[in-house]
């Protein structure tokens, strides 16, 4: 009130009786500046009460006891003398005096078992509990293993890890290059309705002769991508590569319409691919080829053939065992075997 | 073909097929007037770590169209580059050509320096 009192005092009457108004038109305020009244709509809401404390704890065995003694007391009427009445008469008293089941009742469900915690609050928020609970902590957050090196705290590849026997570094260094190539979303029809969700086609490799295809399924895409691109790694098989640049010969697969044919090449003649099939050879440490899709080119059915062909390349010594041949790469004879 | 390692025996033989186990020794019966129209040609095929080392084989010429290729296009199809409407051989692919000397593998024509029919395309 003293401040408002000695704002107006303030502005000089001349100028509130010259420029000051009362306003008349429809859309007035309901009020002349009557703090007196608090009016929901216009007003905030008074917040008398303390914020909640930051860190709360649950009451010890010594506190608790306490809490209930508190309690007690506080029910037992003040205005009886009790001195020299027998038990009994103390007891109808109480029963006309208290109501017990009540605060039984209230006690067990209403009462806090935090410290201090049944002060009035502004706050519909509980009080937080901090981070270390005791028997809490450890019981929902895999355990941070040392030999990470702290690269893994979230416990994102500790699965991974143990699937694979790689290390937290490894996975990481793989994981990094992975890569979600096909993002479809698709639909189970239930007699609930649709039931849609994100399906991700992962392949993950180390750049040398390595690569690995996962798919997965989920109502998060993040969830989905995450999960294909940890089977991608778990999934990922050494490929036969010829001169570790090219595929050995001319490769063809074919899944549902997609056809595709894969053709090794010189030196330097760089990928000439899909841009899925560009990842695909550039995550598996192939540098020179050519590939073609002479139907169909479905992203899904695309990567998966061009898998099958990678896997599927023949191998020229057994088909020299095969026919009781001697093979030798003569691509190294000359120029003193400098070849690129 | 048996050259070229994709079979392992080839041999004329009656309405039974030979034994495989004891094929170095196997000698045909002798031609008759009685046996002849039963006589067969026995080819025994090869298996490499349960694959089949002939895995597909075409024809080139057919009785209604010869095809015949020169020596320069026997060393183009060999390198692998398409050549006499043939495409290039790829990896473990033979083709067998009928020259003036003998029936020969395209590459043994290439080191003979002769040309002749293409007969058929083999691979695995």
């Amino acid at each position: 009130m003293a401040a408002l009192e000695a704002g107006e005092a303030a502005i000089d009457p001349k100028d509130l009786t010259i420029q000051g108004r009362i306003r008349r038109d429809p859309y007035r305020p309901p009020y002349l500046d009557d703090f007196s009244r608090i009016l929901p709509i216009v007003d905030k809401q008074p917040r008398p009460h303390p914020p909640p404390e930051e860190k709360v704890k649950f009451m010890s065995e010594e506190e608790h006891a306490s809490d209930l003694e508190k309690l007690i007391e506080d029910l037992t009427p003040k205005d009886v003398n009790f001195e020299g009445l027998t038990e009994e008469q103390i007891e109808t008293v109480l029963n006309e005096k208290v109501d017990f089941d009540m605060a039984q009742a209230k006690y067990f469900e209403e009462h806090s078992t935090l410290v201090d915690n049944d002060k009035p609050s502004n706050s519909a928020l509980a009080p937080s509990l901090g981070k270390n609970l005791r028997g809490v902590t450890g019981l929902y957050k895999p355990p941070v293993d040392p030999e990470d090196q702290g690269l893994d705290n979230e416990g994102e590849f500790q699965d991974l890890k143990k699937k694979s026997g790689l290390s937290v570094k490894d996975i990481k260094a793989l994981h990094y290059h992975t890569k979600a190539l096909v993002i479809r979303l698709v639909t189970n029809q239930t007699r609930l309705g649709k039931v849609q969700r994100q399906w991700v086609l992962a392949i993950a490799g180390n750049g040398n002769g390595r690569i690995g295809m996962g798919e997965s399924k989920s109502v998060e895409i993040s969830v989905a991508t995450a999960k294909a691109k940890q089977l991608a790694i778990l999934n990922m098989q050494p490929i036969p590569r010829y001169e570790n640049r090219t595929i050995f010969g001319s490769v063809k697969a074919k899944v549902g319409a997609t056809i595709v044919h894969l053709e090794s090449r010189p030196p330097g003649f760089g990928l000439r691919a899909s841009h899925r099939l560009f990842e695909i050879f550039r995550l598996a440490g192939i540098h020179d080829i050519a590939a073609k899709m002479p139907r169909g080119r479905n992203p899904m059915n695309s990567v998966k053939a061009c898998m099958q062909a990678l896997m599927n390349q023949p191998d020229p010594n057994e088909i020299a065992i095969g026919r009781g041949k001697k093979l030798v790469d003569v691509r190294k004879v000359y120029y003193g075997g400098e070849v690129l | 073909m048996h050259r070229a390692g994709f079979i392992s025996f080839v041999t004329r033989g009656g309405k039974h097929p030979p034994d495989p186990a004891t094929i170095g020794t196997f000698e045909p019966e002798p031609l008759t007037t009685a046996n002849v129209a039963h006589q067969r040609l026995w080819v025994g095929l090869k298996y490499n770590n349960n694959e089949p080392v002939l895995r597909t084989m075409s024809p080139i010429t057919t009785p209604k169209r010869r095809v015949t290729a020169n020596l320069r296009a026997l060393e183009r199809l060999v390198r692998g580059f398409d050549a006499s409407y043939q495409k290039g051989l790829g990896i473990g692919e033979c083709m067998f050509v009928t020259t003036d000397r003998g029936t020969l593998e395209i590459r043994e024509a290439v080191e003979k320096k002769v040309g002749g029919l293409l007969l058929c395309r083999a691979g695995s």
